[in-house]
């Protein structure tokens, strides 16, 4: 991936920890940044089914998960899937789309299942949404809901490549670089992929870990400066990006290493700051590394 | 014959003859002083300022010495063409008095721009500080402490990483290798800590310390000792006896290093403190000379550390033999130091005082007295060289040595020793002018006592060079019975302020303070009006209409049209009574009686009368008197309409 992407470790790095962790992500950034392109390049290397959906405000939820249709010659109703029966989706500026296209994905992302006419048809494994939304633009825009968010296992934040990296980016193009068209060759399979996801589920994790992630996540309950801290579901998400990385690092046990690293990726997009928190210039990411700061990291003791 | 000289102290003032605690040695002191002119360190004869100051010059007289010759040479040129006092810019005195104002505003901006600066930073401070205190979690997390566990106690605990290896080592020999493996972890930590390599913290994971950790050489094995300790205690393995023992071995050269360290520099500060530099003297004026004499001879001699007002009350019997030398030319003291120093001396300090008397405490009493010689003279009583046998017992052992030396320019004392005095000043002349006039005198003084000599040219680094000198200045030190001897330096003498704001007084800055006091109160009282807390905004009647009315009013009256205004208030009374009337009323006029309990006729006259034209032949007082009724009554019904 690094051949086609110049730069933006974390969101490579998040994109990867998600993949095997069987999360979807979200990505803020502005336009241009790489965000697709990296989604495409994960999509080539992890050898996984891909497609995309431009998200705009006259896209109708069947237009995401798909429509029965007559058929003429049986005379019967006939399924067509929607872009979403696929292995890794790319649902490009997420919040043009209105709430009710929007919550077309909630059942996707968290039961991995499509049901339409009251029928229930499971997705491809493994399955990971790419979400992506620019956090300039408020026209025209529809913000996700809090329980779609929550689906989220991680949001990444993308940011302007410093100046060395801009300029290899340009230079890459002069010297042929197509980004349409990626050369790059698949290093694994789905289904490499899911014994990952398996192997990654199996990574030990100490009670002191358990119990240092739930006080990191508690503790977005307590901070006055958040109006509503994460849910549970962020202790399971951190727990299992936290594995990722712990199995990346090629460990069969969760350090807190393995935990602080992924805690404002897990947290930032599942806490909501209050108003004046948000006036005084504060943001998700100061308050988790205020809390990540401030909460005592489980050691040896002799 | 080996001749030694001792010191003997003709203490006739103090009633008793006594020997010199010091061996302070006038003939020593002279052969040192030879000794130092030969050398290297006397700049000032070899290689003065190339402008002598003003206290260089006055002792230039001083500078015909063999081996001074560059200063006197300095001397001659200066005497030949005296530092021009340039009345050259006498012609553009205006334009620094006006630069000067410009510079004297640009100060008072900076100062203000200072303070305001330092304010605004005080408020962003106290903003800061009331969001934090307001966001953070204030309430510590029980489950929080159960995480950190004693672990984190043991970090502030237990720092000494020795310590902690120690009991590492009695825990692996013990075969608990689990609880030793994370002691030596934790003792690795501590002594990284202490070289500052690392800075623990709770919030801190171990991979942190081992990628910040600032000594290259311990990353590596610190990075091993986590990565075991992580395979333990996250990992559930079991510590196995060479797990332990290759942390030992990895923890014992990390704390081992910062004792190597601390040995190290032990051992640099060792050597670098074998001797003391050498001083080199570049001044005429200067005491390095006197300093250095005093070392020679075993008195320990040094500048004074802190103000002289500041000078700690002698406690018996320890500083008994520290005197306070004290140069009154080049160290002026204030009224409240003069008191302290009184106040020590009576105490049981020794205090020396060299310069003009008009410059020496008054309490003390000493005059400056006529003097036309240049010539000083004092003697001491001095030890015979000590043969193992005296040839005769009745032979005294002491003989009297008489010194002499010479000014740069007259100067004599006259002392009473004020109401401080133990003993007769008379009897405690040291030394005397050529012609005959007290050179210095020596007052008891309480428990104490005070050295007087009425110049300090013999005490400069020139005048010591002078033949005779350094053997006088010595004869006359030699009487302060000291050991100890501190010099005080040029700005001893002022009395450290009391407090900030004294200081800022003194510097002539107190008006400013009082201005940057005022500024920094509507500051503070400015950001305070921001920073309170918004208020419900106050419903605030509403005025536009009112003053519609009574600019109207002023209008009509200014114009003289009081039927208009009557007219006027008329038409704007019905359209409101109309407003108000329910809609079976008959009329305003029927509604204004009924509302306001007149009669209808009455109503009816007024409202008739101020809403027909205007009469022209009404007074403006009738005008006035209608208007005030039909108010009363318009008044008296909205009231009783209102709900």
């Amino acid at each position: 991936m690094a051949r086609a992407v110049v730069g933006q470790q974390e969101l490579l790095v998040g994109a990867c920890v998600a993949l095997v962790a069987g999360g979807h992500v979200l990505v803020e950034g502005a336009p241009g940044l790489g965000k697709t392109l990296v989604a495409r390049a994960l999509a080539a290397v992890s050898g996984c089914a891909f497609k995309r959906i431009q998200f705009t405000p006259d896209l109708m939820p069947s237009d995401i998960t798909g429509s029965s249709v007559f058929d003429r010659q049986t005379s019967e109703l006939r399924f067509v899937a929607g872009p979403v029966f696929t292995q890794m989706l790319l649902a490009d500026e997420i919040n043009r789309a209105p709430a009710k296209t929007q919550s077309a994905l909630l059942e996707a992302m968290q039961d991995r299942t499509v049901t339409e006419g009251g029928t229930s048809r499971a997705l491809p494994e493994p399955f990971v949404v790419i979400a992506t939304q620019n956090p300039v633009e408020s026209q025209g825009t529809y913000p996700l809901p809090e329980a779609q968010l929550d689906r989220f296992l991680l949001k990444l934040t993308v940011g302007d490549p410093p100046r060395e990296q801009e300029h290899a980016i340009v230079k890459n193009q002069l010297l042929g670089f197509d980004p349409g068209k990626l050369e790059l060759s698949a290093v694994t399979t789905p289904a490499e992929l899911l014994e990952m996801q398996q192997h990654a589920r199996s990574v030990r994790m100490d009670d002191a870990i358990i119990a240092y992630l739930v006080e990191l996540v508690r503790r977005t309950r307590d901070d006055r400066a958040i109006e509503l801290g994460a849910s549970p579901r962020a202790s399971l998400a951190l727990m299992r990006a936290a594995q990722v990385v712990a199995a990346s690092d090629g460990r069969d046990f969760v350090t807190p290493d393995d935990v602080q690293p992924m805690a404002a990726a897990v947290l930032r997009h599942r806490i909501m700051l209050h108003p004046d928190a948000q006036l005084q210039g504060i943001s998700a990411d100061d308050r988790i590394a205020e809390i990540v700061r401030v909460v005592a990291v489980p050691r040896a003791q002799g | 014959m080996k001749r030694r000289l001792a010191v003997v102290l003709l203490a006739t003032s103090l009633g008793s003859t006594s020997q010199v605690r010091a061996a302070i040695g006038p003939e020593r002191a002279g052969a040192d002083a030879r000794t130092f002119l030969s050398g290297s360190a006397a700049r000032f004869c070899s290689a003065p300022p190339s402008r002598l100051g003003p206290d260089a010059l006055r002792l230039c007289p001083l500078a015909d010495v063999a081996g001074c010759e560059p200063l006197a040479r300095a001397c001659a040129a200066a005497a030949a063409a005296p530092p021009e006092v340039s009345n050259k810019s006498g012609n553009f005195d205006w334009v620094a008095a006006i630069f000067g104002r410009f510079a004297r505003a640009a100060l008072w901006l900076m100062f203000g721009g200072l303070a305001a600066f330092a304010i605004a930073l005080a408020i962003a401070a106290f903003r800061r500080a009331r969001t934090d205190r307001a966001l953070a979690d204030a309430r510590p997390q029980a489950s929080a402490a159960s995480v950190a566990g004693p672990a984190a106690a043991a970090d502030a605990d237990e720092p000494d990483a020795a310590r902690l290896l120690g009991r590492a080592e009695a825990l692996r020999e013990a075969g608990r290798h689990e609880h030793a493996l994370y002691i030596f972890l934790q003792a690795a930590l501590a002594a990284l800590d202490a070289r500052r390599a690392i800075r623990l913290a709770s919030g801190r994971t171990y991979g942190e310390y081992v990628r910040e950790c600032r000594e290259p050489s311990a990353r590596e094995p610190l990075r091993e000792l986590v990565r075991e300790v992580d395979r333990v205690k996250f990992g559930g393995a079991a510590a196995t006896s060479v797990a332990s023992g290759l942390a030992a071995e990895r923890a014992g050269r990390l704390v081992r290093a910062a004792a190597t360290l601390a040995a190290l520099t032990l051992a640099l500060a060792a050597c670098g403190s074998h001797e003391r530099p050498r001083r080199t003297a570049s001044e005429p004026a200067g005491t390095e000379v006197l300093e250095e004499l005093l070392s020679r001879q075993g008195v320990t001699a040094g500048p004074l550390v802190g103000s002289l007002a500041r000078l700690p009350m002698p406690s018996p019997g320890a500083d008994a033999d520290r005197a306070v030398l004290v140069d009154l030319e080049r160290t002026p003291i204030d009224g409240p130091t003069a008191l302290h120093l009184m106040e020590w001396a009576r105490e049981g300090g020794v205090l020396v005082l060299l310069g003009r008397t008009d410059l020496w405490p008054a309490a003390l009493g000493a005059t400056s007295a006529a003097s036309a010689s240049l010539e000083v003279n004092t003697s001491m009583e001095v030890a015979r060289d000590g043969d193992d046998e005296p040839s005769d017992a009745d032979e005294p052992r002491a003989s009297s040595v008489r010194y002499a030396g010479r000014l740069a320019a007259p100067a004599a004392l006259s002392m009473d020793c004020g109401p401080f005095a133990a003993s007769s000043p008379d009897e405690n002349t040291l030394a005397w002018t050529g012609d005959g006039v007290a050179f210095a005198s020596f007052c008891a003084v309480g428990a104490g006592a005070v050295l007087g000599v009425a110049s300090d040219d013999l005490f400069t680094n020139i005048g010591l060079m002078h033949p005779g000198n350094a053997e006088v200045a010595f004869a006359i030190v030699a009487r302060s019975h000291a050991s100890d001897v501190r010099i005080a330096q040029p700005m001893d003498g002022i009395a450290p302020p009391s407090s900030p704001v004294a200081s800022l007084a003194r510097a002539g800055l107190g008006v400013g303070m009082w201005h940057a006091l005022a500024a920094s109160f509507l500051l503070f009282w400015a950001a305070g009006v921001r920073l309170s807390r918004a208020a419900e905004a106050q419903q605030t009647p509403r005025r536009a209409f009112v003053e519609h009315v009574e600019a109207t009013g002023f209008l009509y009256a200014r114009a003289g049209a009081s039927g208009h205004a009557l007219t006027a208030f008329a038409r704007f009374a019905v359209e409101r009574l109309r407003a108000a009337m329910p809609r079976a009323a008959s009329g305003p006029v029927a509604f204004l009686a009924q509302r306001s309990g007149t009669p209808f006729e009455e109503c009816d006259r007024i409202c008739a009368a101020a809403t027909n034209p205007p009469n022209p032949m009404a007074t403006a007082a009738e005008n006035l008197a209608e208007l005030r009724r039909l108010t009363a009554l318009y008044v008296r019904a909205m009231r009783r309409a209102a709900p």
